[in-house]
């Protein structure tokens, strides 16, 4: 049942020519200017690639009207939840392990310096999966929460600002709580070292947001006319 | 005819905070192996009240019940097939997938999957060459088509069909008959809304009209005609 689920929201995304264009076009970009730039560093939290392939995760299924029919089966409402976040978690680790490995492939092929080693592509490729599944989770509390894609727009805006506060993390300013608050949502992954402290913090991030999303799904009545 | 399997106990439902009443005191039960047909007027509530017996919308105040339970226990969800009103599917599977998909979330095995999707599709005599197209570019009867034979997958013992003839042509209106009517022979307890009275009354045991939120009668099916006249008298 979870596998299910699962490979049909991986097919959610292949689904949408757009949206696939959109993905391969933000992936193509940052994979150049990274082997541009010695091909050491990925591009760091791709996050518009995130949120492309975050958006509307669930809040679609319930603006089409297709969770009509998923959840009249004998589905709980937190293994719809698992398998929904599991596969664009999935999803999204892998295309950024892929951006960055077309990095590394590009630097090679055009003899630039600083080609990382195999153990720190490993390294990286684990910080990107583990940011993959995180961001996910973070994302699935707005989605249950607003419908169709429209939280594509929300995460946008609030992704931006995340960014930018992020940088303000060490200046004696207003935003400073603000950007610690940030850095707590979404830990900035260390590309060369695994470290205890990240996982801990992507672990007991997405499992709060995951129970903050069951919660509200679970409090959420489901269209049982078609949408509008 | 058995027990009551579905019982709906003065549900009161209301819609965009309150403002509309969808449901107002509605009581009904079904008993094991009854046809019940929902009719009345657009707006009286009866996708609101297939959507509480189905478990899909919480009541505000009364209780619905199957066999004893509450309508989301993933027990009776296993047995229940449903076809909401004009039903929408995943853009990105063909009709034959969408059918394996729900098939695996049943629960079911893998071995019998592939023989049970095509029982299915043969039943709601789905085209051979629709059942590999993806459902974005069928006719309104076609997934009507496709969504009946989701709700009989498995052979569900409960079955609940808002509208189910909504977009077939008249061949797939006798074919709605015949499949309400083979349920019924095996023992299945079907709820079905419908604004055919004619198709209600040759398909049910018995007819409930719904009006203003509230079953206004209940009544024995017996003949269209007998419905008409009822609905002529009453409707303001």
């Amino acid at each position: 049942m979870m596998r299910a689920l699962f490979v049909q929201g991986l097919r959610r995304l292949g689904s949408a020519p757009i949206r696939m264009t959109v993905i391969l076009l933000l992936m193509a970009g940052p994979s150049i200017g990274q082997a541009l730039e010695a091909g050491s560093e990925p591009a760091a939290g791709d996050i518009y690639l995130a949120l492309i392939v975050c958006a509307g995760l669930v809040g679609s299924d319930f603006s089409r009207g297709e969770v009509r029919l998923i959840l009249a089966r004998p589905v709980s409402r937190a293994r719809y939840l698992l398998a929904r976040w599991l596969s664009a978690g999935t999803a999204l680790g892998a295309l950024l392990l892929v951006q960055y490995l077309l990095g590394c492939v590009a630097a090679a092929m055009l003899g630039l310096d600083g080609a990382p080693s195999w153990q720190r592509i490993m390294m990286t490729g684990c910080s990107l999966a583990t940011w993959g599944l995180l961001f996910a989770a973070m994302l699935l509390p707005i989605s249950v929460s607003l419908p169709g894609e429209t939280d594509a727009c929300l995460y946008g805006f609030v992704g931006l600002g995340l960014l930018v506060m992020r940088e303000f993390v060490d200046e004696p300013t207003s935003a400073r709580v603000v950007a610690e608050l940030v850095r707590l949502l979404f830990p900035k992954p260390d590309w060369l070292h695994y470290s205890p402290h990240y996982a801990f913090a992507v672990l007991s991030n997405s499992a709060i947001a995951l129970l903050l999303a069951c919660v509200i799904l679970t409090r959420r009545e489901l269209p049982s006319a078609p949408p509008a | 005819m058995g027990g009551p399997v579905i019982s709906v106990d003065s549900v009161r439902k209301t819609h965009r905070l309150g403002r509309v009443r969808a449901l107002d005191g509605a009581s009904l039960e079904i008993c094991s192996g009854e046809v019940l047909g929902l009719i009345g007027p657009n707006g009286s509530g009866k996708s609101t009240l297939l959507g509480c017996v189905v478990g899909l919308l919480l009541p505000d105040a009364g209780r619905v019940t199957v066999d004893g339970a509450a309508p989301d226990n993933l027990d009776v969800r296993a047995r229940l097939g449903w076809l909401p009103e004009r039903p929408s599917f995943h853009a990105g599977m063909s009709a034959r997938q969408q059918l394996e998909f729900h098939h695996a979330l049943l629960g079911r095995s893998d071995a019998g999957r592939a023989a049970s999707v095509e029982a299915a599709l043969d039943r709601v005599r789905l085209e051979a060459d629709a059942r590999q197209r993806r459902p974005t570019r069928f006719s309104q009867g076609m997934k009507q088509r496709l969504g009946l034979a989701m709700a009989l997958l498995g052979e569900p013992d409960l079955i609940v069909l808002d509208e189910p003839t909504t977009g077939l042509d008249p061949g797939g209106v006798v074919m709605v008959r015949a499949i309400v009517s083979e349920a019924r022979a095996r023992g299945a307890t079907i709820l079905l809304s419908s604004h055919q009275l004619d198709e209600v009354a040759r398909s049910c045991d018995r007819v409930a009209l719904l009006r203003g939120g509230c079953i206004e009668a209940e009544e024995s099916a017996g003949d269209a005609s007998r419905l008409e006249r009822y609905f002529d008298q009453t409707t303001p």
